[in-house]
């Protein structure tokens, strides 16, 4: 058995759905940002990449916090196992530094950008396919998956990238017609292939996605601080939000992964994604038939739903205090 | 009455939680010479013995140029070491003695505030004494604990036990190389936190100290007196504008991902002096990497003139930002 064989076994074996490799000179000449390994460690060869799906239980439930809690357990897992896999090589003679999944650094862009383009250095380690909304998806899982990474100074074959890509893009288009901000394209030329158009407005995303963070604080004060009418301090004080961006604070419940409606909908998956349609209350998010293409010469459209009106008001948190501080609300 | 416990027994124990180093100090001692505030009676009562064990710092994580990837990793460390304290107590306790975690991390701040973790995060006061105590190392010119094998890259945790175990023999020589004849650490320290001159001859025992206010600037970049500070400068604003931009502040931002993000890593900002000590047996696999190299110059410029010694402040090639704002962007 190879070391690379030994090493992919142990990372399965500590909890990873899939590992695999790309290569650091070959990513750092393609990624399409300043994400590259040299900006955190020169010298490294390799990008080990891990996959840990979110618990299919955890999506049937009705309760997005309880989602969020797991996702947040299933982005600390695949973090373990990369640390695991660099503790593991290390013992072994080789360096390897672990790179945190989800610390976004401002010195790479000043709304924070991860250490490294995790999707990219997953489709380029062959675990599958980053789809039209930018989120990875693994033939297993869909898009219902969170990544580990770390480099190391040892030189392993890279896996290669899927040749057949697992996201169908616009022709099922069903993450587009339900995200909440409308953050997911909804068109494209006619004849396009998804690479050329998958993309996210990550500003619009990051509104339902990390809804009570320091950004929905930023928010918050601003629109405090400019009210139209006089402020009630009760009534401002008395806000959810204060509770929820203390949780938030303290447990990342609510700032970081915290709409999973794209996850919900997306029909890639052999493992998980019958299981996630026999629960009643998901095959309600996006019932077959729904989605609404238009085909002109030039263009594919599908039409913007939203998520169903029950859980519409639970993600744009930045309208939490509209009614105290605009002339006329109620 | 709980049952005997073999001392070879429990090092096993502890060294299978995934710690790297484990040894054994008597309270009693302890109780004799640390100073009041942090001695083993202010945690706990009737402890004969301080389990003291330390996690070694990865490889890739100190050739690694990215400093926020080593924060985490300090942090992480401080996280692993946690779990091993407590599953070490839980074992004890089992056995029907007494046990108690001793994390670096649990600060009182009627005895023990922030400045009690520096520098770099490495443990409590408490928990470097117990380390110099139990022969785990030896204390350093900037008085964090040198070990043979990883020099100062570890970080330390323990448990308080009832049980009464033979305390481990101190180590006979100090491994620090001093002042007078290394210096790296003092040169380096972007706070100039670590002595820089003494008497020539000057044994390194009476030369040894920190200035941890300082210190805790570059260790600890957002954490508790860094948010007061920030508090301050933006209610000192003189109007509106002002205010919001020092509200709208990458340090804002920073601040807010140690307290829901980084947590443990919070105290572990900077490495400079550990990734220079040239103690240890695995600094020759460092010293050479891309960073490190380039870290301080062979020979270190220094002045000996009228019987005193002092190397020169050199500073590290990279510096954290934690002043940067939008505006100053602008």
């Amino acid at each position: 058995m190879s070391l690379k064989q030994e090493m992919v076994r142990f990372g399965l074996a500590q909890g990873a759905d899939s590992v695999g490799v790309a290569s650091v000179e070959a990513y750092s000449e393609r990624v399409p940002n300043e994400q590259k390994p040299d900006f955190l460690v020169a010298g490294m060869k390799s990008i080990i990449v891990v996959t840990k799906h979110l618990l299919t239980g955890a999506l049937g439930v009705e309760d997005v916090s309880t989602q969020s809690t797991n996702s947040h357990l299933a982005l600390d897992m695949a973090d373990d196992v990369a640390f695991d896999i660099a503790e593991w090589l290390e013992e072994r003679g080789h360096a390897a530094l672990p790179v945190s999944p989800e610390y976004a650094d401002m010195d790479l862009k000043w709304t924070g950008a991860g250490l490294l383009d995790l999707k990219w250095t997953a489709e380029f380690a062959g675990l599958g396919h980053v789809g039209l909304n930018l989120n990875f998806l693994t033939p297993d899982h869909g898009s219902r998956v969170y990544l580990g990474a770390l480099l190391t100074d040892l030189e392993i074959e890279p896996d290669s990238p899927l040749e057949d890509p697992l996201c169908p893009g616009l022709e099922c288009g069903r993450c587009a017609v339900l995200c909440p901000p409308d953050a997911i394209p909804r068109e494209a030329a006619r004849g396009e292939h998804v690479n050329d158009y998958r993309d996210l407005d990550q500003r619009a995303c990051s509104q339902a996605a990390m809804r009570i963070s320091i950004r929905s604080l930023y928010t918050v004060l601003r629109k405090l601080l400019e009210s139209e009418r006089p402020l009630d301090t009760s009534e401002v004080l008395e806000n959810r939000f204060w509770s929820d961006f203390y949780i938030a604070t303290n447990s990342k419940r609510g700032a970081f992964a915290a709409c999973f409606e794209c996850m919900y909908v997306c029909p890639v998956g052999k493992k998980d994604i019958r299981k996630i349609m026999r629960v009643p209350y998901r095959r309600m998010d996006l019932p077959p038939g729904r989605v609404k293409h238009t085909r002109t010469p030039e263009k594919h459209e599908v039409a913007f739903l939203g998520p169903p009106p029950d859980r519409d008001p639970e993600y744009i948190r930045d309208r939490d205090f509209d009614h105290l501080v605009q002339l006329g609300a109620s | 009455m709980p049952p005997p416990i073999a001392k070879e027994e429990l090092r096993e124990l502890v060294l299978a939680q995934g710690v790297d180093l484990a040894r054994f100090a008597a309270v009693a001692g302890l109780e004799e010479t640390v100073a009041e505030d942090h001695r083993p009676s202010t945690l706990a009562a009737d402890a004969k013995t301080f389990i003291v064990f330390a996690k070694k710092t990865l490889r890739g994580v100190t050739m690694a140029r990215h400093l926020p990837s080593k924060q985490l990793a300090g942090g992480r460390n401080l996280r692993i070491l946690d779990h091993a304290a407590e599953s070490v107590a839980r074992w004890l306790e089992e056995r029907q003695y007494l046990a108690l975690p001793t994390p670096s991390t649990a600060l009182d701040f009627a005895r023990r505030g922030p400045l009690d973790l520096t520098p770099a995060g490495q443990g409590s006061t408490l928990l470097r004494h117990a380390a110099v105590a139990a022969g785990l190392g030896t204390w350093g010119l900037n008085l964090m604990v040198l070990t043979p094998s990883f020099g100062p890259r570890v970080h330390l945790s323990g448990v308080l036990t009832t049980l009464e175990v033979e305390p481990d023999p101190v180590l006979d020589q100090e491994i620090c190389l001093g002042l007078e004849e290394c210096g790296r650490c003092a040169a380096i320290c972007p706070e100039d936190a670590i002595p820089r001159r003494a008497m020539a001859g000057a044994p390194t025992e009476s030369v040894r100290g920190l200035d941890s206010a300082a210190c805790a600037r570059s260790c600890q970049p957002f954490g508790f007196q860094n948010f007061e500070d920030h508090l301050v400068h933006i209610f000192e604003s003189t109007e509106g504008k002002e205010m919001w931009g020092r509200m709208r502040s990458r340090k804002s931002g920073e601040i807010w991902t140690e307290m829901a993000m980084m947590k443990e890593a919070a105290f572990t900002g900077c490495s400079e002096c550990v990734q220079v000590c040239p103690v240890g047996e695995d600094w020759e696999a460092l010293r050479d990497t891309h960073h490190r190299r380039s870290d301080l110059p062979e020979t270190l410029p220094r002045k000996i003139a009228d019987g005193w010694v002092e190397v020169e402040s050199l500073g590290p090639q990279v510096r954290r930002n934690t002043t940067w704002d939008r505006e100053a962007r602008k």
